[in-house]
């Protein structure tokens, strides 16, 4: 029953399984940085609408992080997300995070405009400027009836 | 036993029985001498020796999707969105479904074939005989192998899907082979992941113990044509199984 | 050939008062008889007289729904599932396929109990089943598939594993079907061979009334799942119960008219 062909067979079958699973979990999973690499941080929004856990954080326009958590503080009703950043990416306590669209209806990512101040945020701390989630809705809402009301004053 | 037993305590037999085969199965587990060796013949049947098949569906499947979604995200002005449009079908719904499918196709139906022979032929009752308990000696390596090989068989299934359509972004829709990986990384969780692996599992033990089960119970009276009808069943049956766990799954689990 | 039978002890099998059932249709009722240690006990009768379905009950692969047997000594139908395997360690059965495992070789086959139930090493377990492959005149086809045997050595491999653990008992079902005639008297020499040799009680099924009668030290004949009659060859013989007759008789005399009459049909098509 047993032929040394199974086994080799079973063998490259198994390796190439638990290698696609590795593949996979390197690749595509937010396994890529261990987590104890990263360094977290966390801001405060007015809205988060429409960003996830697992969004991107952008600075300059390149991945170097990601959202881990949205929670609201129920005492301010701020919206709280906290994020892993590369360890190489240094945040100055004057940057500003705000929440950005990829296209017109892409995914919501946050984008980190780095300050110019020489003190940087610690590891764990919270950056403080922050934009919130434009919301097309009400930029278009905003537009018509401010537009509305302007031609009423005179 | 003189009138026909009432549906439902027929439909509760067969339910019943087939959960007993299920517990009896986990039972022997490890008990049985030779289980190990018969284990590496059956990942061979099932697993190995479906490789082939999966990574030409899986390539097939990643380039179609990635075609489909093409036409769709380019309308909208999304095209960016084509990494995660394809990884994310892939790895939540397309891989572990098309896997299974296939898994039933190829050796779900082969497995049942050879359960249902073996019972026409008395050849498990030869087995029960010989003193060998055929839930450890037939089933439980069959139906461990059907558990191992599908979470295996649908990551290969994923890389290979993922290959795909990445070469058709690249080769046909000029993207970037980088951006778009990249991008599929940013559209893919851990969470799906695991949901991928979590799914085809369950996909597995399901295929096994519907396929198995449907073999084992055949009443091993009317020869080849039994044979051929109990495998038509079980390959029917486990496809609207797997179909059907996947909707409850991908809802409870979102 | 009578052969001393020690009816002082217990039988290996005890049939009692039994009745068979399957899905609500009898398949035979109000047999009992024993089985004694040593003796070659046939059951013969037509084809669907429910000796098949019989042979199952005695292994314990079909439960009584009235009546009782025992087997060595234990009621199969109660007993537990550690005792059920101590019994089927005991005797060796044979079905009328064969029923070998088709992705197993002839060695692996007939080597599957021995390497299920004991712990011998792979040496001591070749040459037992070579010991017993030279027994039944099954040498050197120990590395072929099933698929690859003749009925005749099908038979006598699935005989090779029945008798492989060395069983107190083998229960065969229709050994000799299918065969042709000279295989099938090599056959019935064997199971007479196999008495002798092994010291093994044989029980068999067959619709071959004559060759039973001619090795059996006991015959049972079942018509309609009844017991039309139980003794030794000769009382068989001298039955005076007409249906035995006919069974005798009509064995010998049933295929002449069938083929006498397509004959006739053929000759006249053809004028």
């Amino acid at each position: 029953m047993q032929r040394p062909q199974t086994e080799l067979s079973v063998g490259a079958f198994v390796a190439l399984g638990i290698a696609c699973l590795a593949y996979l979990a390197l690749q595509l999973g937010d396994f890529r940085f261990s987590s104890n690499d990263q360094v977290a941080f966390t801001a405060r929004f007015t809205s988060v609408s429409g960003l996830r856990e697992g969004a991107t954080v952008e600075v300059g326009g390149v991945r170097s992080g990601l959202v881990t958590r949205i929670t609201l503080d129920p005492s301010t009703y701020a919206a709280v997300v906290e994020m892993r950043l590369d360890p190489k990416v240094h945040i100055q306590i004057d940057t500003i995070a705000s929440i950005r669209t990829a296209g017109l209806i892409g995914d919501k990512f946050i984008k980190l405009a780095p300050g110019g101040a020489d003190e940087l945020i610690a590891a764990g701390g919270e950056i403080l400027e922050t934009e919130p989630s434009i919301s097309l809705e009400e930029l278009i809402s905003k537009y018509i009836f401010e537009g509305q009301a302007q031609e009423a004053k005179p | 036993m003189s009138r026909p037993a009432p549906v439902l305590i027929l439909f509760l037999r067969a339910g019943g029985s087939y959960v007993l085969l299920l517990l009896r199965v986990i039972a022997t587990l490890g008990r049985s001498r030779g289980q190990f060796t018969a284990l590496l013949a059956q990942l061979h049947r099932i697993g190995a020796r479906s490789l082939p098949v999966i990574a030409v569906a899986g390539v097939f499947t990643g380039m179609v999707i990635a075609v489909q979604f093409f036409d769709t995200l380019v309308r909208f002005g999304s095209r960016g969105l084509l990494g995660t449009a394809v990884g994310l079908s892939l790895i939540r719904e397309l891989g572990p479904v098309l896997t299974a499918l296939i898994t039933i196709g190829r050796a779900g139906s082969a497995s049942c074939a050879e359960m249902a022979i073996m019972r026409t032929d008395q050849q498990i009752d030869a087995i029960e005989c010989m003193a060998i308990d055929p839930y450890a000696y037939l089933l439980a390596p069959r139906l461990l192998a059907f558990l191992i090989a599908l979470p295996l068989l649908t990551a290969i299934f994923e890389v290979f899907g993922v290959c795909g359509g990445l070469a058709v972004a690249v080769a046909s829709f000029g993207e970037s082979p980088t951006l778009t990986l990249a991008n599929m990384a940013d559209g893919v969780l851990t969470r799906d992941l695991l949901m991928s692996l979590f799914k085809s599992g369950v996909f597995g033990l399901l295929i096994g113990w519907l396929c198995l089960g449907k073999g084992y119970f055949s009443a091993g009276q009317s020869g080849a044509e039994g044979v051929s009808r109990t495998t038509t069943d079980a390959v029917v049956v486990a496809s609207l199984a797997v179909l059907f766990t996947d909707y409850v799954l991908t809802a409870l689990l979102r | 050939m009578p052969h001393a039978v020690s009816s002082a002890s217990s039988p290996l099998i005890a049939v009692d008062n039994m009745r068979g059932e399957v899905g609500g249709r009898t398949l035979f009722e109000a047999l009992s008889f024993d089985v004694h240690a040593g003796e070659i006990f046939a059951i013969v009768g037509r084809s669907g007289c429910g000796k098949s379905s019989l042979l199952r009950h005695l292994a314990g692969l079909s439960s009584p729904t009235h009546g009782r047997v025992r087997v060595l000594g234990t009621d199969l139908a109660t007993a537990r599932r550690a005792e059920l395997v101590a019994i089927r360690k005991r005797l060796g059965i044979t079905f009328q396929s064969g029923a070998l495992l088709n992705s197993l070789n002839v060695r692996e086959n007939i080597e599957l109990p021995l390497r299920h139930h004991t712990k011998l090493d792979p040496a001591t377990v070749r040459i037992m089943v070579h010991l017993k492959l030279e027994l039944l005149n099954l040498s050197g086809i120990d590395h072929l598939m099933p698929a690859q045997l003749s009925g005749g050595m099908l038979k006598r491999v699935s005989l090779a594993r029945a008798v492989i653990m060395d069983p107190e008992l083998i229960l065969l079902d229709e050994p000799t079907s299918g065969l042709d005639p000279i295989n099938a008297a090599e056959l019935d020499t064997l199971l007479v061979k196999l008495r002798d040799t092994l010291n093994v009680t044989v029980v068999f099924v067959s619709h071959a009334v004559e060759s039973a009668l001619n090795i059996a030290d006991r015959v049972l004949v079942l018509e309609g799942g009844r017991m039309l009659a139980l003794g030794s060859p000769q009382e068989i013989r001298a039955h005076p119960a007409p249906e035995v007759q006919a069974l005798l008789g009509r064995l010998a005399r049933r295929s002449r008219p069938e083929v006498d009459d397509y004959v006739a049909r053929l000759t006249a098509g053809e004028d």
